[in-house]
């Protein structure tokens, strides 16, 4: 087990005894999940609710972190990841779509459902991505983009690091064939 | 399986790092810095803890909270066992209760009610007390001793057959040898007479046979009981009244001139001797020829009086009347007798020492010489005291001729027993509930 992993630990059983301390914790990764969440929801408003959400989460449950072998970031990410689906539960009837990148749209003369076909369409890659699976998706954000482990991944979705494994393939193997 | 970093997808791989190196999701600073605040000042009051943790007190002693109302109420019926006589009132006794003597059982010529058989009584020993009121002493409650002794020794019960027309009780269940008391066990497929265990109560089983079945039943039941648990069946027979003429045109007895005297109550039944001729049972008995029978000297006219379909106890209101039910297209079946058993006399029951029978059913099968009747017998019944156990006993003859018997017990159905009727009477299926 690295230091870094036990100096982190001491630091998250620091701020159990004294919740002040956690504010360390938050700097170091409040981007981190801002950028997960954002992946998410691709929106600026929504996402900082749900950050704060994830942070005012983990304070309070603080007390019932245990220490896993793997960073307190995976422990974030959960948290980050039940609240968006919390989220998207909450909101399916309806799709955000963030007005500021709306705006930059050359062709205004395109409805909403235009609009948001052509934001994706500035990324073909996550273009490709929006015909997996969303819990394929999750899988690819999760290790290409947010660059967790196996374990970590694991730990936030539920699963075991093996079937980690070989639903990464599967993934990117779908996604491969939906690139060619 | 490619391995994830080869080259099989390095494309798509190199494709998801570009898109990320593309991202530009900054966090705006002052939502940073607020949230931060946010935190901390939660934070502070997470450390300032009022001087005591109400809550987690609570979450502590929450069953032990939760215990003492429990323990309460406990109290309370306890001191009220401890401080209560139990006490039976004189209004829950059924009617026939008063009913104690001639009209017992009766099975004459010319009585239509012929075959009843008087399921109630109260022992004489019972102290009824004039204000309406009986009590009962504690030790009443507990099965009787010696009955359960008898039953514990058990294993084989049988009861002689004295004379055609008179019904063969002989059944076995063994509960000395480590099988299930409860369990139903055929004596003797012959017999076509068997008996089994409703838990407090018993259903006992048996054919009543004219004088073809009779003869042929007689092999069997010559066999003399190892351990009778009831006394002799008690039947006093008048044979100035059999006729046989008819039995000779037809093959088939048509009326009955038996005739068992009144007796006086139900341990007079299970007690009194039988006064029989031995000479005229012997040759009825004769096991040389059991399928032609040539008609007995002594039994000149034998006419067998036909018994309700449905109505066997005296007393009306404890017994439903025939009725046909459609259950569903396919299977019509008909209620031939309900019987209600209240508490009251289960508690009667239990005092006594014999089992005693309080409830018969004949049913009967048209074209076939030969009547099934079923009883709901008492057998023990433990320290029900004031509690009111409903046993209820449905009894169902099937188009196809079966028979399905049905005990309920505190309104739930508890056992459900099909029987052919085809081939003696053996039982089909058994369920338990």
């Amino acid at each position: 087990m690295s230091t870094a992993l036990l100096k982190e630990n001491q630091l998250v059983e620091e701020a159990k005894a004294n919740p002040e301390k956690f504010a360390v914790l938050y700097d170091k990764y409040v981007e981190q999940i801002f950028r997960y969440v954002m992946r998410r929801v691709n929106s600026q408003e929504t996402a900082e609710d749900l950050v704060s959400q994830t942070f005012y989460d983990a304070l309070s449950h603080l007390n019932s972190y245990t220490f896993k072998g793997y960073p307190f970031s995976a422990w974030l990410y959960k948290i980050a990841h039940n609240n968006v689906l919390k989220w998207y539960r909450e909101n399916s009837k309806y799709q955000k779509v963030d007005l500021e990148e709306i705006t930059d749209l050359k062709d205004e003369n395109l409805d909403v459902e235009d609009q948001v076909d052509a934001l994706k369409s500035k990324d073909d890659i996550r273009e490709f991505m929006d015909q997996l699976e969303e819990e394929e998706r999750e899988l690819i954000r999760l290790k290409y983009f947010e660059e967790l482990g196996n374990l970590e991944i694991a730990e936030v979705m539920g699963i075991t690091a093996n079937n980690v494994g070989v639903r990464l393939y599967r993934a990117l193997k779908r996604l491969k064939q939906i690139m060619s | 399986m490619e391995n994830l970093d080869g080259k099989y997808f390095e494309r798509v791989i190199g494709e998801l790092q570009k898109a990320k190196a593309k991202e530009n999701y900054v966090l705006n600073p002052e939502f940073k810095s607020r949230l931060r605040a946010d935190l901390v000042a939660r934070a502070e009051l997470l450390v300032e803890k009022p001087g005591f943790d109400w809550n987690a007190f609570l979450n502590k002693w929450k069953y032990a909270f939760g215990a003492v109302p429990t323990l309460a109420i406990l109290t309370v019926v306890a001191f009220n066992f401890a401080n209560n006589k139990v006490v039976v009132k004189q209004t829950d006794f059924m009617p026939v209760i008063q009913n104690t003597g001639a009209d017992m059982l009766k099975v004459a010529g010319n009585d239509s009610s012929a075959d009843l058989v008087n399921t109630y009584s109260v022992s004489e020993n019972d102290s009824l007390e004039s204000a309406g009121v009986k009590t009962f002493s504690a030790a009443l409650a507990l099965p009787p001793a010696e009955f359960l002794e008898q039953y514990k020794n058990g294993g084989s019960v049988q009861n002689k057959m004295i004379v055609p027309t008179v019904e063969v009780s002989s059944f076995s269940f063994d509960s000395g040898t480590g099988q299930d008391v409860g369990s139903l066990k055929i004596s003797d497929p012959k017999l076509q007479t068997f008996k089994f265990d409703f838990g407090s109560a018993t259903v006992d089983f048996s054919v009543k046979s004219n004088v073809d079945n009779f003869v042929e039943n007689v092999n069997s039941v010559q066999v003399v009981p190892k351990n009778e648990v009831s006394k002799d069946t008690s039947v006093q027979l008048d044979n100035a009244n059999v006729n046989t003429s008819k039995f000779e045109e037809s093959g088939r007895v048509e009326s009955s001139g038996v005739i068992i005297s009144p007796v006086q109550n139900k341990e007079q039944i299970m007690s009194k001797t039988v006064p029989v001729q031995e000479e005229s049972v012997n040759k009825v008995v004769s096991v040389d020829q059991p399928k032609t029978v040539e008609p007995v000297p002594s039994l000149n006219e034998v006419t067998v009086k036909e018994s309700p379909d449905a109505i066997l106890l005296k007393d009306n209101k404890v017994v439903a009347p025939t009725a046909t039910e459609y259950i569903n297209p396919q299977i019509e079946m008909t209620k031939l007798a309900d019987y209600y058993v209240p508490a009251n006399t289960l508690m009667n029951q239990a005092m006594s020492v014999q089992p005693n029978v309080f409830a018969e059913s004949r049913v009967k099968y048209e074209g076939e010489d030969r009547d099934l009747i079923v009883r709901l017998v008492s057998q023990s019944f433990v320290g029900k005291t004031d509690f009111a156990p409903d046993y209820y006993i449905k009894v169902e003859k099937l188009l196809s001729g079966n028979l399905k018997i049905s005990l309920f017990e505190y309104g739930y159905i508890s056992k459900v027993i099909f029987l052919s009727a085809a081939d003696g009477f053996k039982v089909v299926t058994e369920l338990r509930y």
